[in-house]
């Protein structure tokens, strides 16, 4: 590594760039990134497939997470070595585009690099493993799409029946797996209640209840929410209807001031009961026109009153203030009508209506939910289990499958997982490279090992020997069987297809193309620049490092009257 | 009694003051820090060049060969560094390509200078020399097209154009990206008028007219382009997509009850006022919205926040809404619908009213979007609609950052095109060709000139040797067989680097694999890098005065650590 600061011409040195200007380049600083993003890979390995283990993660306040996502994982690592920063980069990609094989994008792009390390060490330009490398994606998508299964969609049956595979084969390598045939269910209902145009995944509603067990779960088709802060008055009001009109407001049902920039004169002290009359007088006539609606329950995202909540308690209608905007706005998917942000005018179309209605107790918690809704386009999942870490990787867990089961439904053409497929990919690159001739066959050949790194890594964290599986896999492929993958259960090889380990074939394009893109970018580079970092705004000049006493920060902003207090 | 006589510059600057002199201290070194810059650059040059990965002062990332990116974040301190990043800012500026070559040209003409300085000629005679090397370079280089952009230029036409540009940023994609391109520029390319002229329409095109939208996910062949805008945000109301045409009004003021800029206080005197203040509120946003809706629009952009009684009424009368908060992205929505944006609430007049064929929210990745889309053969789509987005798919940001820098210079090769069509030879082979013709003139120059012309053609031959150096094959090798090559004749004219190296001699035709660069770009090059080079080489002293700076405070050691 050169350092560029200073070419020696007559003894003083020629400065070109900025004092405290880093810079590395040739081989040894691309074997540095590359070593970088291994390391990174080794911290992710070993969470892949269903025996993976999970990672318990403390963030710097001391929150914890236990994690078994390659995404969150590495969102939660924080890290700052810019060329591994692209391996962050490309999981993240992954969960927005796919929503799961996060993991699997990061192991093969940290083997491609690996693989590749080799020839980069006896010399190879990066320039000709980045062409063999992109030829190779190339062909290995092409691959996938020629072997891919497409599922015929006219059987609804069986459709349902493929899509809860799907699901179940993401969710075997998370802590849900012993409960993968309730819970893929469940994911596979809840999609399809979306409207299949749109797949709104956000119009799935996921609450979590600590306590009871994971099997305590269960989907509302519907709207479920926890119950919001209720005023006296509210025990007296009904907590069950059936087919009751829901009206859903944007007001604020309370006696206070209209406008924060009107001001009251009185010129005598006989008007000033008039006007208390007028404060009263103006909620009472948004009370009656909600009442004069017919609407049994009233929502609002604004707070709803003690005064509003005793007037609806006298007329048997149920109210809800302060109703989170997301909830609202699934309660308006569900039931139908509108949020009205006046009361002047409700026609009797902006109202909405359900099946039943019923406030119920789950756990330690109450909950408002709306049920058999006619419309319903969306539904809520309430989760249940013993810990808050372990409730939030439930989540993360059927988000992945959520997405796993929007992807299959928008292309429906699936490939065997567990390893099958990389090792039919493997094969055929394998093959390809035997006909062409020159380094390219090298490459092509470094790519294909390189995939094998799924399979390997899953028998390796089951605990098998992972060269014997690997070579039991390489020669039933050989022998033209296609679906061969790893076979948890017994420790052998098995057919993956005929064994329901299923997975959206967009899942692998996807991954195969985004680590291949992320091995490119690294191999590209041959040197780095790093600029010292200039001081924080504010930071007056201080002399690298030195730090402001503790504290100076927030009573700098104090004066400003900047950070709210908590 | 002898005279005191004061020792001469002694007291002549105050104290800090730095002063360099004299070929040795002062042009030397400056030649050598470019030289320094230049070597930097090189390794990023043609399409075989490699990436650099540059942490700038707050802590972003870039992966780029793109040398103005580079130079950008680079921070070059050295003050004749600096005027070589001028120049190819310059570049920058004007053309928006090739500004690897100015750096590339500018440090190797200086390398060639401090040969003959180290000969013994004076700076100001090798000035002379490049000067008329430089003229005569560019006269020649009049005489070198090959090849013009069609008119009116065709997909396909402008694609090829492109290539070479785009091939040399991101290599290995060129045959994605270039179609994708010329689609988006031909889309918006004025159309050429048949009465007034070859291209005269045609210099309109504004590179403003294509943007760019990166979404993370996918790969690059996911790409694609939309004929319109797309925003990264959904509408606000319940109205999440029109289909059929509509109205679009575009507010630039926010869409809200109206308040008062000036401090104010309503002063209600009775009850009865009290009772009716808000409710006449109300009213008068009814009011407003309903004449909107009845003026026929159905979609309304809002630069500021929308109110939340606003949005109830727009959702009430069937209106999309949406928020676009940047000025810039708000006025070339305008530009694409027609529309005027108002500055006050209300129903829009034919004239300032907007028409948008197609908006709809979709999902691109994991983000939602909306899209404005123009149709072609629907009324608000002419032909052409008056903008293009590229909508760009990959997996890394730092990658799509690199791609988009790619097109943006894809688009201004085409704009430059649009002004001066001619095409030359690419891959080296232009400057081979004219290294031999000023070369040949240098051999005819009397005096000292001759020495310097002869280097300024040597110079020219560092565009082949770092392609042939980046693509791994035997620099000089290539660049001698070039030479003959070109010696040979006429025919011999087109060649240039191989740099898939494939053949043997590492020689291609470029007029065969079409591989063609734009003139201006060239001309603007070499007179952006020997103008550097000549401001370099005529500085004789630097005198440097003492940074300003305020003191770093010194920390109180008073102060806890607690």
């Amino acid at each position: 590594m050169s350092n560029r600061l200073g070419g020696m011409l007559g003894g003083a040195p020629v400065i070109v760039l900025k004092e405290g200007t880093d810079t590395s380049q040739g081989t040894p600083q691309l074997l540095s990134n590359i070593g970088a993003c291994i390391s990174i890979v080794s911290c992710v390995a070993s969470t892949l497939g269903p025996r993976g283990m999970d990672k318990l993660i403390v963030n710097g306040r001391g929150d914890s997470t236990i994690s078994n996502d390659g995404a969150t994982i590495l969102k939660l690592l924080e890290i700052v070595h810019p060329a591994a920063k692209t391996l962050v980069d490309i999981a993240r990609a992954q969960d927005a585009e796919v929503g799961d094989g996060t993991t699997s994008v990061v192991l093969l792009a940290g083997e491609m690099l690996k693989e590749c390390r080799a020839f980069i060490e006896e010399g190879v330009s990066p320039h000709t493993i980045i062409k063999g490398y992109r030829k190779a994606a190339q062909l290995a998508t092409a691959r996938i799409q020629e072997l891919a299964v497409s599922i015929d969609r006219s059987d609804e049956a069986a459709f349902r029946d493929l899509l809860i595979k799907c699901a179940g084969t993401s969710m075997s390598s998370k802590l849900i797996v012993s409960q993968r045939p309730f819970f893929s269910r469940m994911v596979v209902d809840a999609v399809t209640t979306l409207d299949p145009n749109d797949l709104d995944e956000s119009l799935i509603g996921v609450k979590k209840v600590p306590g009871g067990a994971m099997q305590d779960s269960l989907l509302v088709r519907g709207v479920a929410f926890k119950k919001t802060f209720a005023y006296a008055g509210f025990e007296q009001q009904p907590k069950s209807f059936t087919n009751p009109k829901v009206l859903c407001l944007n007001v604020e049902l309370e006696l206070k001031a209209e406008k924060d920039n009107a001001e009251v004169r009185i010129n005598q002290v006989s008007e000033y009961q008039a006007i208390v009359d007028a404060e009263w007088q103006i909620i009472y006539s948004k009370l009656e026109a909600i009442v004069k609606t017919g609407a049994q329950v009233v929502l609002s995202k604004l707070p709803i009153g003690d005064l509003a909540t005793q007037y609806f308690a006298d007329r048997n209608i149920f109210c809800a203030g302060r109703v989170p905007t997301d909830d609202m706005k699934r309660v308006v998917q569900a039931v139908g009508g509108s949020v009205q942000s006046t009361t002047s005018d409700i026609a009797p179309q902006h109202l909405g209506t359900c099946g039943k209605f019923e406030e119920k107790q789950i756990g330690g918690e109450r909950f408002n939910l709306f049920e058999d809704c006619s419309a319903a386009r969306t539904c809520t999942m309430i989760l249940r289990g013993g810990a808050e870490q372990f409730i939030a990787e439930v989540e993360r867990s059927l988000h992945d499958a959520i997405m796993i089961v929007k992807r299959a439904m928008k292309n429906s053409t699936v490939v065997a997982g567990g390893g099958a497929i990389e090792m039919e990919l493997s094969r055929h690159l394998r093959e390809h490279a035997r006909t062409i001739s020159g380094k390219q066959q090298l490459i092509i050949s470094a790519f294909a090992k390189s995939l094998e790194c799924i399979p390997r890594q899953l028998a390796d964290n089951a605990g098998f020997d992972a060269t014997d599986i690997l070579n039991k896999l390489r020669m039933t492929h050989a022998q033209g069987n296609k679906w061969d993958g790893v076979d948890i259960d017994s420790e052998d090889v098995r057919d993956n297809m005929a064994g329901f380990v299923w997975e959206p074939s967009v899942v692998k394009i996807n991954a195969l193309g985004s680590a291949a893109e992320a091995a490119c970018l690294i191999l590209s580079v041959d040197e780095t620049i790093r600029n010292e970092e200039s001081q924080p705004p504010g930071g007056q000049g201080q002399p690298g490092g030195q730090k402001l006493p503790p504290g100076a920060a927030q009573r700098a902003l104090k004066q400003r009257g900047g950070v709210p207090r908590r | 009694m002898s005279l005191k006589v004061p020792k001469a510059g002694m007291n002549l600057f105050k104290d800090g003051y730095k002063l360099l002199q004299g070929t040795e201290e002062a042009v030397l070194r400056n030649i050598q820090a470019v030289c320094e810059l230049s070597d930097m650059l090189r390794t990023s040059f043609g399409p075989n060049g490699r990436n650099k990965l540059l942490i700038n002062h707050l802590s972003r990332s870039f992966i780029t060969s793109d040398a103005a990116t580079i130079l950008r974040e680079l921070e070059v301190v050295h003050p004749a560094g600096r005027l070589v990043v001028l120049a190819s800012q310059q570049q920058e500026a004007e053309m928006g390509d090739a500004t690897a070559l100015v750096i590339t040209l500018a440090g190797e003409l200086l390398k060639k200078a401090e040969q003959l300085i180290n000969l013994g000629l004076h700076p100001s005679e090798i000035l002379q020399g490049y000067e008329l090397a430089r003229e005569k370079a560019l006269a020649e280089l009049e005489n070198l097209a090959v090849a013009e952009l069609t008119t009116p230029p065709t997909v396909d036409s402008l694609a090829l154009a492109l290539r070479p540009c785009i091939a040399s940023k991101q290599y290995g994609q060129e045959d994605v990206l270039a179609p994708l391109v010329a689609q988006a520029v031909s889309l918006v390319l004025p159309p050429t008028s048949s009465t007034s002229g070859k291209t005269l329409g045609l210099k309109d095109f504004n590179v403003d007219n294509v943007r760019v939208v990166k979404i993370m996910g996918g790969s690059l062949p996911d790409s694609r382009v939309v004929r319109g805008m797309v925003f990264g945000r959904e509408p606000e109301g319940v109205v999440k997509r029109i289909n059929d045409g509509a109205k679009v009004a575009v507010f630039s003021c926010g869409l809200d009850i109206s308040q008062t800029e000036t401090k104010g206080t309503v002063l209600l005197h009775n009850a009865k006022e009290l009772s009716t203040f808000s409710h006449g509120e109300e009213k008068q946003l009814e009011k407003i919205i309903k004449e909107i809706a009845d003026s026929g629009v159905k979609v309304v952009v809002s630069q500021s926040s929308v109110g939340e009684l606003a949005l109830h009424y727009l959702n009430r009368f069937d209106i999309l809404c949406i928020k676009i908060l940047s000025k810039f992205e708000l006025r070339r929505l305008c530009r694409l619908i027609g529309a005027t944006p108002l500055a006050r609430v209300g129903a829009p007049t034919p004239e300032e009213a907007g028409w948008v064929d197609v908006v709809e929210t979709t999902e691109i990745g994991g983000d939602r979007v909306t899209v404005f889309r123009q149709e072609e053969g629907k009324p608000g789509g002419k032909a052409k609609p008056r903008m293009a987005t590229v909508v760009l798919r990959g997996a890394t940001a730092n990658h799509l950052d690199d791609v988009e820098r790619a097109i943006d210079d894809g688009v201004n090769v085409i704009k430059s095109l649009t002004r001066d069509p001619r095409l030359v030879p690419g891959a080296g082979a232009t400057e081979v060709e004219l290294a031999r013709r000023v070369g040949e003139y240098g051999e005819k120059t009397a005096g000292l000139n001759q020495h310097s012309i002869r280097k300024f053609a040597e110079a020219l031959e560092v565009v082949p040797r770092t392609l042939a150096e980046n693509a791994g094959l035997d620099a000089t090798q290539v660049v001698s067989s070039l030479t003959a090559r070109h010696a040979s004749g006429p025919s011999g004219e087109d060649a240039g680097v191989d740099i898939e190296g494939e053949g043997e001699e590492g020689i291609v035709s470029t007029k065969e694999s079409q591989i063609f660069d734009v003139l201006a770009a060239k001309h603007w090059a070499i007179k952006y890098a020997v103008g550097a080079a000549i401001t370099v080489l005529n500085v004789d002293s630097i005198i440097m005065s003492k940074p300003a700076g305020i003191k770093v405070p010194k920390q109180n050691p008073n102060w806890d650590d607690d």
